[in-house]
């Protein structure tokens, strides 16, 4: 029961990433890396504020802002310029893997790079259920997982913001030329999609804690759950990251722990491959 | 020249031959690979487990198993978009990367190799820096001489029509797929190369120099020079190699020398995409548009 509590918190981690990613891509056509970045924003934050005399959820709160704040300059200031450019998707991509590099190495100038972990006893303790335990913090990235998959899925299929996400996703011209609200849609979207990064941030380094490299599993297993089943639909994404995730837990019971990220790369090239041969997606 | 002198040459040879590589693929084939670093790991790891063992079929093992690795990586990638081939090659080096660190038993893992005897070739031991650089510097000439005969020919010419439109190249009767794992195949050469000579000249290894961060740091070193030209390669490595030396002499030399390196050069990518298309308004992987 404990392994399938800590296959939780890591596919919960993994699925706010993967969504994030799925809007940049749906809606900008490339794989934004930089979502380490925003990752990384909110853990750090939450690090700072930790020795805070404030409440958990203010702390978290504030982390979740710094975040918004870093993915609206990235977005604003980077991403959205260069997409008008009509810029390839390949060096958007690679833009914003220079982009987390950079925030990366700033991390590792300022902080050094040793685990940073927000005191236990203060900000994540440990509930004791009968056959297994489990930290606060993971207790609340599960909850944002669930937040995260009934809002957007809300969002996506009864709202017309979703209908001008899809809109934006077979044509970002045509959907301007129409008149309809495109920049409202792409500001909620990925708005939300930082949020909850921010957040999960903060909670992964309340869990675990944080040091520069901490979120470059979570991206490329978010990026291996995005593709291990097309990204087409949201409903792919989610499907994907828990069949991605079991794999690479799976993988890490039977062979060790340390090849548990091995065993992700694996499992969505199977699911890959099972694609291919059988011309297979979730609607 | 003094032996400091004659390190940051070797280290220029070094890292040129293996930017060369990447030259070839990014540059003149539109392919933005991150795999040449898993290349480069394997020769230096070749080198570090059979030469530390006594083996002196160094060369030939690792050269075959970078063939090898090109084919497969060739078949592996065959009909990918330019995104999704440079993903999947990123995620190629993420897996080297992962089995270096935890595959133990063979690489030692984080602990690196240590003790690597230095080259043999024809029965001559190439020891100290003064001798090696013969080696490091052969190897930057065969290598550009290679790329030399490549580009400069209806080879050369295929490749950037690829690079250009490929499905212009394929309607003029180019097999592509056979010309990206002809590229990939001498690129791996290439890079194999160079990995057995850095192994061989410094005498230790370690994952940490094959992380996908340093394959964008890689992939700056080429742009830097000017991706596509012919002596790019050189420029950038010259830049690169140089960049933490120039700090010191300054007196801003230290531990995060490592990290400003990183946040420069990925600077310069991101400057270099955006004044080829501010400024030139194309690409610079070619001129195909979204």
């Amino acid at each position: 029961l404990q392994f399938a509590v800590n296959y939780l918190a890591y596919s919960c981690t993994v699925l706010v990433l993967a969504t994030s990613l799925f809007f940049q891509y749906r809606l900008f056509q490339f794989f934004d890396l930089s979502v380490g970045v925003v990752f990384l924003a909110g853990a750090y934050t939450f690090v700072l504020v930790a020795g805070f005399d404030m409440s958990l959820f203010c702390k978290i709160m504030f982390s979740v802002a710094v975040a918004g704040a870093v993915e609206l300059v990235i977005i604003g200031g980077v991403i959205r310029p260069l997409y008008r450019l009509e810029i390839l998707p390949l060096e958007l991509m690679l833009v914003t893997l220079a982009l987390y590099v950079i925030s990366l190495n700033v991390f590792a100038l300022l902080f050094g790079d040793e685990l940073y972990r927000p005191s236990i006893a203060t900000d994540s303790d440990i509930i004791h259920f009968s056959s297994f335990v489990m930290l606060d913090a993971q207790l609340g990235i599960a909850v944002l997982a669930i937040a995260n998959i009934a809002l957007i899925g809300l969002l996506l299929r009864y709202t017309s913001f979703g209908r001008v996400f899809r809109a934006l996703s077979d044509s970002y011209s045509l959907t301007q030329d129409l008149g309809l609200l495109t920049l409202p849609t792409i500001a909620l979207f990925v708005g939300l999609g930082a949020l909850f990064v921010g957040a999960v941030g903060a909670l992964t380094s309340a869990d675990i804690g944080v040091r520069p490299i901490t979120a470059f599993p979570y991206v490329l297993t978010a990026v291996g759950a995005f593709l291990a089943l097309g990204g087409q639909t949201f409903r792919g994404v989610v499907v994907g990251t828990f069949a991605v995730t079991a794999g690479s837990q799976i993988g890490g019971f039977l062979f060790g722990e340390q090849w548990r990220e091995l065993s992700m790369f694996v499992t969505v090239v199977l699911l890959l491959l099972v694609r291919r041969r059988y011309q297979w997606s979730i609607p | 020249m003094s032996e400091y002198i004659v390190h940051i040459l070797i280290q220029i040879c070094i890292t040129s031959a293996l930017a060369v590589s990447v030259n070839l693929l990014a540059g003149y084939c539109g392919l933005v690979s991150f795999g040449q670093l898993v290349f480069f790991g394997i020769g230096a790891y070749s080198a570090a487990l059979l030469a530390s063992h006594g083996y002196t079929v160094v060369w030939a093992v690792a050269l075959l198993l970078a063939s090898g690795g090109a084919m497969l990586q060739a078949w592996g990638t065959a009909g990918l978009k330019r995104d999704d081939f440079a993903l999947a090659t990123f995620a190629l080096n993420a897996i080297f990367w992962m089995i270096l660190q935890n595959w133990v038993g063979l690489t030692r893992g984080p602990m690196g190799v240590a003790g690597i005897p230095s080259i043999e070739l024809f029965g001559l031991a190439f020891a100290g820096p003064l001798t090696f650089w013969i080696i490091a510097l052969s190897l930057l000439v065969t290598c550009f001489v290679v790329a030399h005969r490549l580009v400069t020919r209806p080879f050369g010419m295929a490749m950037r029509m690829m690079r250009d439109d490929e499905e212009l190249a394929e309607s003029f009767g180019r097999n592509t797929w056979r010309l990206r794992r002809d590229t990939m195949v001498v690129a791996s050469v290439m890079a194999a190369a160079a990995g057995v000579c850095q192994a061989s000249y410094v005498g230790f290894v370690y994952p940490g120099s094959f992380s996908p961060m340093e394959s964008t740091l890689l992939l700056a070193t080429v742009i830097v020079g000017g991706l596509g030209r012919f002596w790019s390669p050189l420029i950038g490595a010259c830049i690169v190699v140089c960049f933490p030396e120039v700090l010191r002499l300054i007196g801003l030399g230290s531990a995060h020398t490592a990290n400003i390196r990183q946040i420069l050069m990925s600077t310069i990518l991101i400057l270099a995409i955006l004044q080829n298309r501010i400024l030139h308004r194309r690409s610079l992987f070619g001129q195909q548009e979204r």
